[in-house]
């Protein structure tokens, strides 16, 4: 009996750059839930982070004659995710909404998220899920991008370094640093 | 932290925790870790701030998610060139460049001419000049006669040329 052999992200790219749609769809698939996972920590709303992720899609879609060998697809992927959310956070910013909400602590931003779309609004209502939520916003965006990267999305160092287009060296430091700022702030939980 | 040491052992946990230590630094963190409960807990509270993270809960795209998408794929698809254009990055720039000369004439008007542009009352004869009084036949006249000939001549030469054709009218009768 033949082994299916399943298609590397690469493989599927150049698939799609042949013109077959159906490896597009694919990568929709192995995208979509880590996509938005990636940004819902940033935007803190699933319908925006959804819409954002449609466009990161739709961007690879018109523009994927752009992408060459010479990148991991995930990093390319995961650095125009990026590249939206920090324009949409400025956006926000510019509009005035993103002040308190996003740079304050209340309960209320820990309502449950739809939980019909997802399972986090009922974690959300745990303690311990709550005060690691607010730990990480509160991390200054340098620090929080590196820690959802690397200990929420498990990104190997490489690639973040290339998608933040920063040296390795620079990561690890501040992926160290990040964690014990995490630490620091979750530590009253014990006492 | 207390001191530089258990700052740099501090600096150290991640490179301890994935192995990608020196054995001597390895070593010198261990030894410092027996010896330092506090660093111990803060190491330990690391490791169990990242098990977290590792577990944090994930959300997931909405079941019409891939749907969604794939419908905005064909619109794309059928987008005309004249959508195209209309949405391009190009069509908007040239929209602020002209936007932009406009401006620039504008001004440039302004600087040049700048009592007809910007007070057009203020010129005589302006055709749009609404609260200048309407002019009068005696100065017009007199306007007239100021120029060299003037009104007031053609007028006189007008009242002789109507009693010369009188004259020759009455020695035309006469003759018949």
């Amino acid at each position: 009996m033949s082994e299916k052999i399943t298609p590397t992200d690469e493989q599927l790219i150049a698939q799609f750059q042949g013109g077959n749609d159906t490896a597009f769809v694919e990568l929709v698939d192995r995208y979509k839930d880590r996509l938005v996972n990636f940004v819902y920590r940033f935007l803190h709303d699933m319908t925006d982070a959804e819409d954002l992720v449609q466009e990161t899609f739709l961007k690879v879609y018109k523009n994927k004659h752009a992408y060459r060998e010479i990148a991991k697809f995930s990093t390319w992927i995961y650095t125009i995710a990026g590249n939206l959310a920090r324009s949409e956070l400025r956006k926000r910013k510019r509009r005035k909404t993103y002040t308190m909400s996003e740079l304050s602590f209340d309960d209320n931003e820990f309502t449950p998220v739809d939980t019909g779309k997802d399972t986090e609004g009922i974690v959300f209502n745990t303690y311990a899920g709550q005060e690691i939520m607010k730990a990480i916003k509160q991390l200054a965006e340098p620090f929080k991008t590196i820690i959802i990267l690397r200990d929420i999305q498990e990104l190997s160092y490489e690639d973040i370094s290339t998608i933040l287009d920063i040296p390795m060296g620079t990561v690890k430091s501040r992926v160290n640093r990040a964690r014990l700022k995490l630490q620091e702030t979750l530590r009253y939980l014990k006492e | 932290m207390q001191n530089t040491e258990c700052t740099f052992v501090c600096e150290q946990y991640t490179d301890y925790k994935e192995n990608a230590l020196s054995s001597e630094t390895k070593l010198k963190v261990e030894k410092h870790l027996s010896l330092c409960a506090t660093c111990s807990d803060i190491f330990q509270e690391l490791n169990e701030v990242i098990n977290n993270l590792h577990h944090f809960p994930k959300v997931t795209t909405s079941p019409d998610f891939t749907n969604n998408l794939m419908s905005r794929v064909d619109d794309l698809k059928h987008e005309t060139t004249w959508h195209k254009i209309y949405k391009s990055t190009y069509t908007r720039v040239a929209g602020y460049a002209v936007a932009a000369g406009f401006l620039v004439a504008l001004g440039l008007n302004i600087w040049l001419d700048p009592v007809s542009t910007i007070n057009p009352q203020k010129v005589q004869g302006f055709a749009g000049d609404q609260n200048a009084p309407s002019p009068t036949i005696e100065s017009l006249v007199v306007g007239a006669d100021s120029a060299s000939g003037g009104v007031g001549d053609t007028l006189q030469l007008q009242n002789n040329t109507i009693k010369a054709t009188n004259q020759s009218m009455h020695l035309v009768s006469d003759s018949k």
